[in-house]
């Protein structure tokens, strides 16, 4: 097989002088998968949007089929035969899937056939084994119909080379392994396709090859039945993951939290809470394991007041807490950290000392009610002090800084409440290493000052490192609760958040 | 209330739809692209003097017209060069444009024909009017829907062919699109500006129209500040209808209606006048509370059947 694809020593600093990619040399080869693997923040998605046109390169050359390109945009990528599956679609909403399709593909006609586009859509979906429906809007679609009208789009447009930009981070179990067959199909059908993912055993289950990135370079290609997960593991960190704290031994204390049959439905009927109660003490780290979307944002959010039950309540101290307003809930003593750091984590475009402040702004007025500069300029250098946010002052712009920054600041402010319960939902999602380490300890300190602690996280290593209980969400019920103090085993976890095992009434 | 019934009445409610409902198509068209256009007062309200003095100084009404339509679209063009080319704030540039033509019209009109307040004195031409044939022998609606301006018809065609620009061709799909999602577009290689621009080129020739309606239709003379705030109202026009032609049509309707009431309250009725001239405005927030009532309600029943 022939390379088809080859980057040579690809450099891309940013204007702010940001490194991503530094002298990144790889070959695709026609007709296979090639995982592109890292971190977040080892220059994966820079690589790739350097390869589908939407940046530049600083340095270095590429090459297809042997020719040298250049892209300065993703029309001229789409020309030569490159298409991409963004995380984020790009889909007009409001038009049905034949129109989506059809956008842009501008054939001789000047009408618009709504007849012929929705017959063109069903034969290529037939072509390439896809069910979807042409006829419904996207707004009405779910994620994995939505993902396969993208993947159409870019084989209706001709592309030989598709790049999938974390494509199962949004399915369910069964949704990714519909799309790895097409993917497979695709494959013996010609195509030569890109997979980045940071989720190893998929890519050791669909690659081909595998090409590892760290800190912006490659660690090297290596075929995918050569290499171990661990292997793979290694090069991607330098070091084996591995969470081991030293936990002190702590007798819980008394109730904090407790909610009792919590039932609540989303807006397309879909059950996400189902008769929930749970209760959560002093001293103590309760972990929520689950797959994603089985009621535990739903649970997060009925918590903090940021969204209304069905029925069922919500108990903090012993106080009936299920409609108070979301600053009631604050002012008692719940923080929260919530998932979307960047939606309503912080605010983007304000000062990292003017988010700090922003969980209490009454303490740093003085006697006329204006706010004390000082106090305020002090706190917040001592916050960024003791947290290691790193920053060039305390009145950088919040987004400029990195995802681990960002989230440090982020808890920063929170842990530095007087609240006595904490709600953290994905506390560290898609930062790097030290950032989460740092994290995790910053929440044992407070296990050890006394607080208690629900942690929502898709990382079952941070689960078992961390929690003193796991419960683990199934459909919005908890289908068990384990005792973490001798660390619970992953792969049962894994049965019950599968909905294989069920502790049932039990729990 | 016998002027309800009498065909005069229904007439005037067309005639006085027609200026609003030029701008509600400028409207609809641009905001549907992704554009809000607070400029489409000021645009009605230069093109109104434009056609004015072009047609009196050469005599044609043909030249005053196309002198309205291609300031219309100049207007609508500097507007485009200042928000998307320079990437200004949109509704600033809307703002200066409305500011300059309120100013710059009376400036001009008081420059060239010495009066501030109309342009009376020069002789400029008029749209004519149309009897329709066939049409006008049909008694009641005959009389109703024959003899109106030549732009009140024109006004009909463009609403039709606003709703088929936008909903049945390729152009008017990506201009959707566009409207919606600019990312996606742009991924999907449509170039993004120049379906702006095509619009804003609509959004141009229908303000032009609308505003020489006004000053070369049912008024022979240009008069300071004719526009009244039409421009505005169209905005408002546009979000009822959310930027569908037909249905910016029958809500410019309602303006038409209101209006005409309040032409005839004047004259039968013994309220207060300055309170009658109010009506069409309370009229239309009634309006635009009831509809948006009515959405609210659909939304919930649709959520709540979700949910059972």
């Amino acid at each position: 097989m022939d390379n088809l694809l080859e980057l040579k020593n690809v450099t891309k600093i940013y204007e702010g002088g940001v490194l991503a990619n530094h002298n990144i040399s790889f070959s695709v080869r026609e007709g296979e998968i090639h995982a592109l693997v890292g971190e977040n923040g080892a220059g994966k998605s820079t690589l790739m949007k350097i390869l589908y046109g939407m940046e530049s390169i600083t340095s270095g050359q590429i090459f297809l089929r042997g020719k040298e390109v250049k892209f300065s945009s993703s029309k001229d990528a789409i020309a030569h035969g490159i298409g991409m599956v963004h995380q984020h679609f790009m889909l007009v909403d409001s038009f049905t899937g034949a129109e989506n399709l059809m956008l842009g593909y501008s054939g001789a006609r000047f009408f618009s056939n709504k007849k012929a586009d929705i017959e063109e859509t069903n034969a290529v979906a037939k072509k390439y084994g896809f069910v979807i429906d042409a006829r419904r809007r996207v707004r009405d679609m779910g994620v994995s119909m939505k993902q396969k009208l993208e993947i159409m789009k870019i084989l209706y447009r001709g592309s030989k080379i598709i790049i999938l930009d974390e494509p199962t981070a949004v399915l369910t179990p069964q949704e990714t392994e519909e799309l790895f067959e097409r993917l497979i199909e695709l494959k013996k059908s010609g195509m030569t396709i890109i997979f980045i993912s940071h989720k190893l055993n998929e890519v050791k289950r669909i690659s081909d090859r595998i090409t590892v990135l760290k800190s912006g370079k490659t660690m090297g290609t290596y075929n995918t039945a050569d290499i171990s997960e661990e292997d793979i593991s290694n090069l991607m960190v330098g070091r084996v993951i591995s969470f081991e704290y030293d936990k002190t031994p702590l007798v819980s204390g008394k109730e904090l939290l407790r909610t009792e049959h919590l039932k609540y439905k989303d807006m397309f009927g879909v059950i996400k809470l189902n008769d929930l109660s749970l209760s959560l003490h002093e001293k103590e780290i309760v972990g929520i394991a689950g797959v994603e979307g089985n009621g535990q944002n739903e649970l997060v959010e009925i918590i903090t007041a940021n969204l209304r039950a069905l029925s069922g309540k919500v108990f903090y101290k012993g106080e009936d807490i299920t409609d108070k307003s979301i600053g009631d809930v604050r002012r008692r003593g719940i923080a929260s950290i919530p998932e979307d750091r960047m939606f309503n984590g912080c605010a983007g475009n304000m000062s990292i000392s003017e988010n700090i402040i922003a969980a209490d702004i009454s303490t740093f007025e003085d006697k006329n009610k204006l706010l004390n500069k000082n106090r305020i300029k002090n706190y917040s250098k001592e916050l960024i002090k003791k947290f290691e946010v790193k920053t060039k002052d305390e009145n950088q712009m919040i987004k400029s800084l990195s995802g681990g920054n960002i989230q440090k600041a982020i808890v920063a402010r929170e842990f530095s409440t007087s609240s006595d319960l904490l709600i953290l939902n994905q506390p560290t999602r898609g930062i790097d290493i030290g950032s989460i380490s740092f994290i995790h300890h910053k929440i044992l300190e407070m296990r050890d000052a006394g607080k208690g602690i629900l942690l929502v996280s898709s990382d079952l290593n941070e689960l078992i490192a961390l929690a003193d209980r796991i419960l683990v969400m199934y459909k919005g019920r908890i289908v068990a609760s384990m005792d973490n103090k001798t660390k619970v085993n992953e792969q049962e976890l894994g049965l019950y958040m599968l909905g294989i095992k069920d502790q049932g009434e039990a729990v | 209330m016998n002027y309800l019934v009498s065909p005069n009445f229904w007439f005037s409610i067309l005639a006085s739809t027609t200026p609003v409902l030029l701008a509600t198509l400028a409207a609809n068209i641009v905001s549907k692209a992704g554009i809000f256009n607070l400029a489409i007062e000021g645009t009605m309200l230069i093109c109104a003097l434009t056609g004015v003095l072009v047609s009196a100084f050469t005599k044609s009404l043909v030249l005053g017209a196309l002198a309205g339509v291609f300031i219309g679209i100049a207007i609508s063009y500097i507007l485009g060069y200042f928000a998307l080319i320079m990437k200004g704030a949109m509704n600033a540039c809307g703002v200066a444009i409305n500011l300059a033509a309120t100013g710059g019209t009376v400036f001009v009109l008081a420059t060239v024909t010495g009066s501030k307040a109309s342009s009376s004195s020069l002789v400029s031409s008029t749209f004519p009017n149309i009897a329709v044939p066939f049409i006008k022998n049909i008694p009641f609606a005959g009389s109703i829907l024959s003899g109106h301006n030549i732009i009140t018809y024109l006004a009909w065609f463009f609403t039709f062919l606003t709703w088929f620009l936008l909903y049945k061709t390729k152009l008017g799909q990506e201009i959707r699109a566009v409207g919606e999602n600019e990312e996606t577009s742009r991924s999907a290689g449509i170039n993004v500006n120049l379906m702006k621009f095509i619009s804003l080129a609509f959004c141009g020739v229908y303000s032009a129209f609308g505003g020489m309606y006004l000053s070369m239709g049912s008024l022979k003379s240009f008069t300071a500040g004719m526009v009244a705030g039409r421009g505005y109202l169209s905005l408002a026009m546009n979000s009822i209808s959310q930027g569908n032609p037909i249905l910016g049509f029958a809500s410019s309707l309602i303006y038409g209606f209101a209006e005409t009431m309040t032409v005839y309250l004047e004259l039968y009725s013994k309220l207060n006048l300055k309170l009658i001239s109010a009506f069409p405005y309370i009229f239309i927030i009634v309006v635009l509370l009831l509809v948006q009532t009515i959405k609210n309600n659909i939304k919930k029943n649709r959520k709540k059947s979700l949910q059972n």
